[in-house]
């Protein structure tokens, strides 16, 4: 009896001091490897950091120095901006996130709510046909996408960049999914009340979905910002590049200039860290929802 | 006419205003996906027979040849034995340290909340950036994991230069880059397991490994089952981090299939055509790894 007692978790009660020192001691060596662990995830990235704030000589010195002995970042910095037009890439980076983003939340989340709230002939097979999109993989069609592309005209142009990479079925997935659960006496009483199917859509059940909303933002512009081989194909010409395939190309010519490196690739990321830092339960969410409807 | 008549008329008018507004509201989803994706996925059909390199007008169709010459192609195999290798290697890793670190952080406690923001923080990174910064990390000179791992007794191999080891760091970074997201996704797997369950076997004398056996594991395995699926998915499509830590090298160590497919395609002349038809390979060993999975998947969850 006793033994069981000790298993089932308590509620509401505190357990005797002995016994949680027990659990702290049973628990340290989780904590040790829980620590271990993300100390070998950080450990890089605060190196970059750090290594940002280094001169080249401090960069190169053996044994490693971990901290700057004074502040080179400024310098760093200016360097970069002499190099590679930094401000440029990063215009184009936003414009293209930003600009898929914003499209892309309207036109799926209207596919979503369309499949998650009518009934239509050839629901099915329409379905099917999104769904089968997303099993194509990016690499099958890029040349013919190219291509494509190439016979529009709109190859080195955001219009060549953002338009192919507005609608997803995956957000069309998580947009129907939070449709979904929303009560059908809503769209009933604005239907009384005048309302006609798209004004329902746009101010009675949009505004339910937000967090959902708020998802496919974060990780859309994530993916943009982050996005390499359509970039690369895409713009080609140094004036459309974007902040990845502009820092590829950078450091894969100038593999010597190492706290430039740290530099570009500290000051590209920190958008995504502030965005990650203020909106990281979308992040989780937007991974979460992935796993469990798949 | 009876008001009963009138009433349904109206509801089936009704019902076909409905009708449309739903096909106008998926139109323009449809349409961006049809010309942007299914047009371009039949269309590769076409370029993969042709020998042909931007100009459409100069391509010279060759039927089947592109794909006779990808299977006899040695650096093609070599790709696909890459491939294959990295997918060996990262897939069962990251399958691993996902499911004990997740058994580890389920709990809602301050420490797990803390230490599971931190591991997913490297997938909001760019490849561009995790390619960069582990290059220097564990460069030969500089690296500073190269340094401590010489503190520890190993002996520097010249890690990313050396085609013993360059695949393997490439597969530890590939890891360290996602597995955030194999531990997020089976985290709130595990959350959505009723605490009832976890209490009867606690009550049944189950200690805290029998329950993550009996209870945790198999509640989670529809989501353990898709994370997997899309886990070797991924690694078959393997890019961006090879393409900015090793561009492929050295001497083709690291060169998997896409590296391989774009390097053809962009920086060859007139290997477009080609290109497209190793690409089908690849989407053919998808398509059968989806279909396998999802045989798998649907027949762990009938029980």
């Amino acid at each position: 009896m006793d033994t069981v007692m000790n298993k089932v978790p308590a509620v509401g009660r505190k357990a005797p001091l002995k016994v949680r020192a027990i659990r702290l001691l049973k628990y340290l060596p989780i904590f040790i490897l829980l620590l271990f662990f993300a100390f070998l995830l950080m450990a890089p990235l605060i190196w970059m950091c750090l290594g940002a704030f280094k001169s080249d000589p401090e960069v190169l010195s053996y044994p490693p120095r971990y901290f700057p002995p004074a502040n080179h970042f400024l310098e760093n910095w200016a360097n970069v901006n002499k190099q590679i037009d930094f401000m440029h890439m990063t215009f184009n980076t936003i414009v293209y996130a930003v600009g898929t983003t914003i499209p892309a939340l309207f036109v799926n989340a209207l596919a979503g709510y369309a499949f998650a709230r009518f009934r239509f002939r050839g629901k099915n097979v329409l379905f099917l046909l999104f769904l089968a999109t997303m099993m194509i993989p990016f690499q099958v069609v890029m040349v013919p996408l190219y291509l494509e592309v190439y016979y529009i005209g709109w190859l080195n142009s955001f219009w060549g960049l953002i338009i192919p990479k507005i609608a997803s079925a995956y957000w069309v997935f998580l947009c129907r999914s939070a449709f979904e659960g929303l009560p059908k006496d809503l769209e009933d009483a604005a239907r009384i009340d005048g309302l006609n199917e798209f004004g329902i859509f746009v101010r009675i059940m949009l505004p339910l979905v937000v967090p959902t909303m708020i998802t496919v933002t974060l990780l859309s512009i994530n993916n943009c910002w982050n996005d390499l081989l359509w970039p690369m194909i895409m713009a080609s010409k140094s004036s459309m590049r974007t902040l990845s395939n502009g820092l590829a190309i950078f450091i894969g010519n100038r593999t010597d200039n190492y706290s430039l490196a740290f530099t570009a690739a500290t000051v590209s990321m920190l958008p995504m860290l502030i965005l990650y830092i203020f909106g990281q339960k979308y992040f989780v969410a937007g991974q979460a929802t992935s796993g469990i409807k798949g | 006419m009876t008001a009963a008549v009138k009433k349904r008329r109206r509801s089936r008018s009704f019902e076909r205003k409905l009708e449309r507004t739903a096909y106008v509201f998926i139109a323009p989803a449809a349409i961006l996906l049809i010309i942007f994706c299914i047009v371009p996925m039949l269309g590769s059909v076409y370029v993969s027979m042709q020998k042909m390199g931007v100009d459409l007008s100069k391509a010279e169709y060759v039927g089947l040849d592109n794909y006779t010459k990808a299977l006899a192609d040695r650096r093609f195999i070599q790709s696909i034995g890459i491939t294959l290798r990295y997918t060996a290697i990262e897939v069962p890793l990251q399958m691993v340290i996902g499911v004990v670190l997740s058994a580890l952080l389920a709990k809602n406690t301050l420490i797990n909340r803390i230490m599971r923001s931190i591991y997913f923080l490297p997938v909001v990174a760019s490849a561009v950036t995790v390619g960069v910064t582990w290059q220097l990390v564990m460069h030969s000179n500089i690296g500073i994991f190269t340094y401590w791992l010489k503190q520890l007794g190993v002996t520097d191999p010249n890690w990313l230069n050396n085609t013993g080891t360059a695949l393997y760091v490439v597969v530890f970074v590939a890891i360290w880059k996602t597995f955030g997201i194999s531990a997020i996704i089976l985290v709130s797997a595990i959350q959505n397991v009723p605490d009832s369950l976890f209490e009867a076997a606690a009550i049944d004398g189950a200690g805290k490994i029998r329950q993550f056996f009996s209870v945790t594991l198999p509640s989670v395995m529809p989501s353990f089952w898709f994370l997997l699926m899309t886990r070797i998915i991924g690694s078959l499509q393997m890019f961006d981090i090879v393409y900015t830590m090793t561009g492929g090298g050295p001497s083709r160590s690291t060169t998997t299939m896409v590296v391989y497919i774009y390097d053809q395609a962009f920086n060859s002349m007139n290997k477009t055509g080609y290109a497209t038809a190793m690409s089908e390979f690849l989407f053919v060993f998808i398509m059968f790894i989806t279909i396998i999975m999802y045989t798998i998947m649907n027949k762990t969850s009938d029980y």
